[in-house]
């Protein structure tokens, strides 16, 4: 069976790891085997759920609670390791992967081109897939400025790897391609300097041997992204409104048949109970006049509350203007560090 | 030494913080003290010119107070910039990125988009062309946070992984700027609760004796305590001890609201403590600098002039 994937986009600092180990609980609340898998080294996180996130094999997280007849595991992204596996799994001989591996510019380029990040964290999710262990896996996806970067850049590294731009890059094509991409390639080599245009090249090349592999295995994750099991959801905070990035973000999973789950706005301020009469007796001792300021202040803490609140409501409002669902996360007071503050944030996500 | 003595001043921070608005508010302070000032946006970002007024993003800087210039920077801008400048090849770099093979070959070389950008910074302080402005004065908006470190560091890579060429020189020249501390410090900005300044104080420790200069901490968004440590000498803590015995349930009501600020607060200050703390031991220079809370739905052009005002004697002697 396909297991249900949920991701988690938006920008840096909105609590995107936090939200992605609270879908990972509430998954696990319901009964279904979970891995969570995180990008940010955020060791509160890693320290509150009780593992080291060091290795690059899910470690599972211990729930001491025995009414939870789920698990909960979670994982590590490490890009270097990543990217050994794909080329293993992806070589057509284990000669030609040690080849790749071994080659210094492999080493020094892979890891560091623009989008290597995010390439790897849906390799990684495709792994995950077909290790056939799981009933939900979450990604949580690396920091950027701007969630649709997560869409874009595995695109970066896609395009470089199709064959005719490798073939093209590494002189391989002959005769193929027209004066104007010789031209560009001189260009390019003076601009980025020789040494590292052949660096370049050179690893290019020792790819290009598994450039038709590395499509088909790119449709198969497209295919996997675009099905109906998998979710996105874009994490906000929620005083931050509904801007053109979002607009485009959700655009662009649809563009791509993407399932669009939803906002998920963090540290949302929930409206105070009502009160009706503050009017406490001051405790031998205290001076009256002092007591009078306290009530004042403190009477006066309900509606500030409830300003909050409604702030948060109205700006949960503008997300949803949309048509689209948002789901609000309500505030923690220092930060949701534990699995039963996790517990409390997985009650308000969508139910399976 | 003050931080407008500066040539680069990056503000850093986590996205929501403010890092925009501070950016923007030091641009105007610096310009205030008679300095040629140009703040700078990146990848494309034109939220300062706009909400000076601009109707579009201008990659050429354009004036929003006395003294003061707003760009907005984009990879593809300064990569054509750099060929006409540099290679004398102008006409010919747009249509290098625009060739499909050339295009993906570029878009995948790790940094060059950074590299581009900080080399135009690094290009209009220290060798402006004949006709540009002259700045004294660069603040640039970083990324968030984690990108910052990462964007500041890929100078240094780039130079590594280049040898010889052009590239190499640009990632030479602005390796130099950014270590120079006499020429480039970093504003941190966080917000007074408990995850922001975490974050910040991750940076802070994860900022290695290459990195830039950290000449200032602001803590933006700040608002007096909802429940004050005390008032005419009576503390918050026998106030909360007469209630909690008192019957009525809207009082109880009232105290479980009072906690949930009290606790916050206290996060906040907590963290705050723990910040200030290792500022002080790392970065004994660095000043810490609060800003008054304003509305972020509805900032305007007056509220960011407002908090340039809070932000003229930033690290001055007091």
């Amino acid at each position: 069976m396909t297991p249900q994937v949920v991701v988690t986009c938006g920008v840096g600092g909105v609590g995107k790891t936090t939200t992605a180990a609270a879908f990972g609980v509430a998954h696990a609340l319901a009964g279904a085997r979970v891995v969570v898998v995180t990008i940010d080294p955020a060791r509160r996180l890693a320290d509150a759920l009780g593992v080291s996130l060091t290795s690059h094999t899910p470690e599972r997280v211990p729930l001491d609670d025995p009414s939870i007849c789920g698990t909960l595991s979670a994982v590590m992204l490490d890009r270097k390791a990543m990217w050994d596996s794909m080329v293993r799994t992806l070589a057509p001989s284990a000669d030609a992967a040690d080849r790749l591996i071994h080659n210094r510019y492999y080493r020094a380029v892979s890891t560091r081109l623009t989008g290597s990040h995010e390439y790897m964290a849906v390799e990684l999710l495709h792994a995950l897939v077909a290790e056939g262990a799981w009933d939900v896996i979450v990604l949580d996806t690396p920091p950027a400025s701007n969630a649709e970067e997560f869409l874009r850049a595995p695109d970066r590294v896609r395009r470089l790897l199709d064959r005719r731009v490798l073939e093209a890059l590494t002189g391989s094509a002959g005769g193929l391609f027209g004066g104007a991409t010789r031209k560009a390639l001189g260009l390019a080599r003076r601009l980025i300097g020789e040494r590292v245009f052949d660096d370049i090249q050179e690893f290019l090349g020792l790819l290009s041997a598994i450039s038709e592999q590395v499509v088909a295995h790119n449709a198969a994750i497209d295919k996997l992204l675009a099905s109906r099991s998998t979710a996105f959801y874009l994490v906000v905070t929620v005083n931050h409104g509904r801007d053109d990035d979002d607009a485009r973000f959700i655009e662009t999973l649809r563009e791509r048949g993407i399932r669009f789950g939803g906002f998920v706005a963090n540290r949302v301020h929930e409206q105070p109970p009502p009160i009706q009469r503050f009017d406490p007796h001051p405790p031998p001792g205290v001076d009256p006049a002092a007591w009078a300021q306290w009530v004042t202040v403190l009477g006066a803490l309900p509606a500030a509350a409830a300003r909050e609140a409604e702030h948060d409501r109205r700006a949960a409002e503008r997300l949803a203007s949309g048509g689209d669902s948002v789901w609000c996360l309500p505030e923690v007071p220092g930060g949701a560090h534990s699995v039963s503050a996790l517990r409390r944030l997985a009650e308000r996500l969508p139910p399976r | 030494m003050s931080v407008f003595s500066r040539r680069l001043l990056a503000v850093a921070g986590k996205g929501g913080v403010g890092r925009t608005t501070v950016a923007a508010a030091l641009a105007l302070a610096a310009g205030a003290r008679g300095r040629r000032v140009c703040v700078a946006e990146l990848y494309g970002a034109w939220r300062i010119q706009h909400l000076f007024g601009a109707r579009a993003r201008s990659y050429t800087p354009i004036p929003i107070a006395p003294r003061v210039d707003a760009m907005s920077l984009d990879a593809v801008d300064c990569l054509d910039d750099f060929g006409r400048k540099k290679l004398k090849i102008g006409a010919l770099v747009k249509a290098l990125l625009h060739n499909r093979v050339m295009g993906a070959f570029l878009d995948a070389v790790p940094g060059l988009h950074d590299l581009q950008q900080l080399g135009k910074i690094e290009n209009m302080l220290m060798e402006p062309g004949p006709g540009e402005p002259r700045y004294d004065l660069v603040v640039l908006d970083a990324p968030a946070t984690g990108h910052s470190l990462t964007m500041l560091a890929g100078a240094r890579a780039m130079r590594e992984m280049t040898v010889v060429g052009p590239f190499h020189d640009l990632a030479h020249r602005i390796e130099a700027l950014l270590d120079d501390h006499a020429r480039t410090g970093l504003v941190l900005v966080t917000l007074p609760e408990a995850l922001p300044v975490r974050e910040a104080l991750e940076l802070v420790e994860a900022l290695g004796p290459d990195a830039p200069l950290l000449d200032a901490i602001v803590v933006n968004q700040v608002r007096p305590a909802s429940v004050p440590a005390e008032i005419a000498g009576v503390p918050w803590e026998t106030v909360r001890a007469a209630l909690v015995t008192d019957p009525n349930p809207d009082v109880q009501a009232v105290l479980a609201t009072a906690d949930q600020f009290v606790l916050r607060q206290h996060a906040a200050d907590r963290a705050l403590t723990r910040l200030t703390n290792a500022v002080r031991a790392r970065h004994a220079a660095a000043t810490t600098c609060s800003l008054p809370s304003v509305d972020v739905d509805q900032l305007t052009a007056d509220d960011v002039r407002a908090l340039a005002r809070s932000l003229v004697h930033l690290g001055d002697a007091t």
